[in-house]
C-alpha cells in the first residue's frame, strides 16, 4: 500500500510536502481515477499535523483539477486527470523518489549511486 | 492484560457488584461488567502511541470500522441486539410496570415488565453507545502500522457486546416464554404458547452466544499475528 512521508526537518511545509507526493501518485497513475483518499481526520492524525494543513493540501490538488471532493463523500482522485508532459512526469517522479529517500536518511551523494546501480551500465 | 483493560474490568466488577447488591438485579450486573470491559478498550486506545519523530508515514488506505470488525460475531451480536430490542417490547406491552404476567385471576412471575426493561434497556443502550465509540477509536487513532492490534480491539468489543445484550436477552426470555408458556391454556391464548416456546428457544440459543462470546473474551485469538506488529493494544 502506498505510503505518504512527512520529513519534520524538510524546509518544505508539510502541505507542499504532501502535495506533490500526491500530485506525483496520481499524475503517474499510481493512484487511479476515482481512488478515495483518506479521510482528512484519518490523515492528519496519522501523520501527526493539523487537519487544517491536509486540508490546504486537498484545495490545492482540488485547484489543480487532481482531486474530487463532494460533500458527505470524501475526497478521490479525479475522473479526468490532467496529463502532464513527459518532462513534467519525470521532474514529478523524481522530486517523488528525492523525497522519500531523504526521509531515509540517505545523503544526496548515496542516493545517486543508487540511482546509478538501478540504471545499470550506459547504454 | 494491560493497566487499561484491568481497570476496565475492575470498575465493570464493582458496578456489577453494586448493581446486585443494590437489589437492581442480576439483570444489570452482566451488561454492567461488559460495558466496564468496552471502556478498559476506549481507554487503551485513547492513551495509545501517537506518532512522531523526524518522519513520519501514513498509508493512503481508508480504514473503515468493518475492516477491522470480526464479521460472524458482529452479525450475532447485531441480530441478538435487535431481538432482545423486540422481546423486552413485547413483555413490556404485556405486563406493563408489573412484575407478574396476570391473566384470569392467575399470575404467573417474574415477567420482564417495564420495571426490569426499562433500567436493562438504558445500561445495553449505553453499553451499545460507548461499544461504537470505542469502535470508531479504534478505526480513527493514529496509524502505527498496527493492524492486528486494531483486530485485537475490535475482537474484544464486539464479544463484549455480544456478552452485553445475550445475557439480559437469555434472561428476558426465558423469564417471559416460561410465563407464557405457563398461562396459555389459562387464559386462552393459543398463540401465547407457540411464543413461549419460542422464547424458550430463544432463550437456549441466546446462552449459547453467550458462552460463544464469553470464550471469545477469555481466549486469547490463536491466529498468527502479521508480520512486524506493534506490541497489542492489551499490552498498553
Amino acid at each position: 500500500m502506498t505510503e505518504l512521508v512527512v520529513v519534520a526537518s524538510d524546509p518544505t511545509p508539510p502541505y507542499e510536502q504532501l502535495r506533490r507526493q500526491l500530485a506525483a501518485l496520481i499524475t503517474t497513475g499510481a493512484l487511479p481515477a476515482g481512488a478515495r483518499l483518506p479521510p482528512l481526520r484519518q490523515l492528519a492524525g496519522d501523520l501527526g499535523l493539523a487537519v487544517g494543513t491536509v486540508a490546504r493540501t486537498y484545495r490545492e490538488l482540488e485547484s489543480a483539477g487532481l482531486v474530487e471532493s463532494r460533500r458527505g463523500g470524501g475526497t478521490s482522485v479525479a475522473t479526468a486527470v490532467p496529463v502532464p508532459a513527459a518532462a513534467d512526469l519525470l521532474r514529478l517522479a523524481a522530486a517523488d523518489f528525492v523525497h522519500r529517500a531523504l526521509s531515509t536518511g540517505a545523503t544526496p551523494a548515496a542516493i545517486i549511486a543508487a540511482v546509478h546501480r538501478e540504471l545499470g551500465p550506459p547504454q | 492484560m494491560s493497566v487499561f483493560r484491568a481497570a476496565g474490568v475492575l470498575a465493570g466488577v464493582v458496578a456489577a457488584w453494586v448493581a446486585v447488591r443494590s437489589g437492581t438485579g442480576v439483570l444489570l450486573a452482566v451488561p454492567l461488567l461488559s460495558t466496564g470491559i468496552v471502556a478498559g478498550v476506549l481507554l487503551g486506545e485513547l492513551f495509545a502511541p501517537r506518532p512522531g519523530g523526524a518522519v513520519r508515514r501514513a498509508s493512503l488506505r481508508v480504514r473503515r470500522v468493518t475492516d477491522y470488525l470480526p464479521p460472524a460475531p458482529a452479525t450475532v451480536a447485531g441480530c441478538a441486539s435487535l431481538l432482545l430490542l423486540g422481546v423486552s417490547t413485547g413483555t413490556t406491552s404485556l405486563a406493563g410496570h408489573g412484575r407478574l404476567l396476570e391473566c384470569g385471576g392467575a399470575a404467573v412471575g417474574p415477567f420482564p415488565g417495564a420495571y426490569s426493561t426499562v433500567p436493562t434497556g438504558a445500561v445495553v443502550g449505553g453499553g451499545l453507545l460507548l461499544a461504537a465509540l470505542t469502535l470508531r477509536r479504534v478505526t480513527r487513532r493514529p496509524w502505527l502500522d498496527d493492524d492486528a492490534a486494531r483486530r485485537r480491539s475490535a475482537r474484544t468489543v464486539t464479544a463484549a457486546s455480544g456478552v452485553l445484550v445475550s445475557a439480559p436477552l437469555a434472561a428476558v426470555s426465558v423469564s417471559g416464554g416460561w410465563a407464557l408458556h405457563r398461562l396459555a391454556d389459562t387464559c386462552g391464548h393459543s398463540w401465547w404458547t407457540a411464543a413461549g416456546q419460542g422464547l424458550l428457544v430463544l432463550a437456549a440459543l441466546a446462552v449459547l452466544a453467550l458462552g460463544w462470546f464469553g470464550a471469545a473474551l477469555l481466549i486469547p485469538p490463536t491466529a498468527p499475528t502479521a508480520a512486524g506488529t506493534v506490541p497489542a493494544v492489551a499490552a498498553r
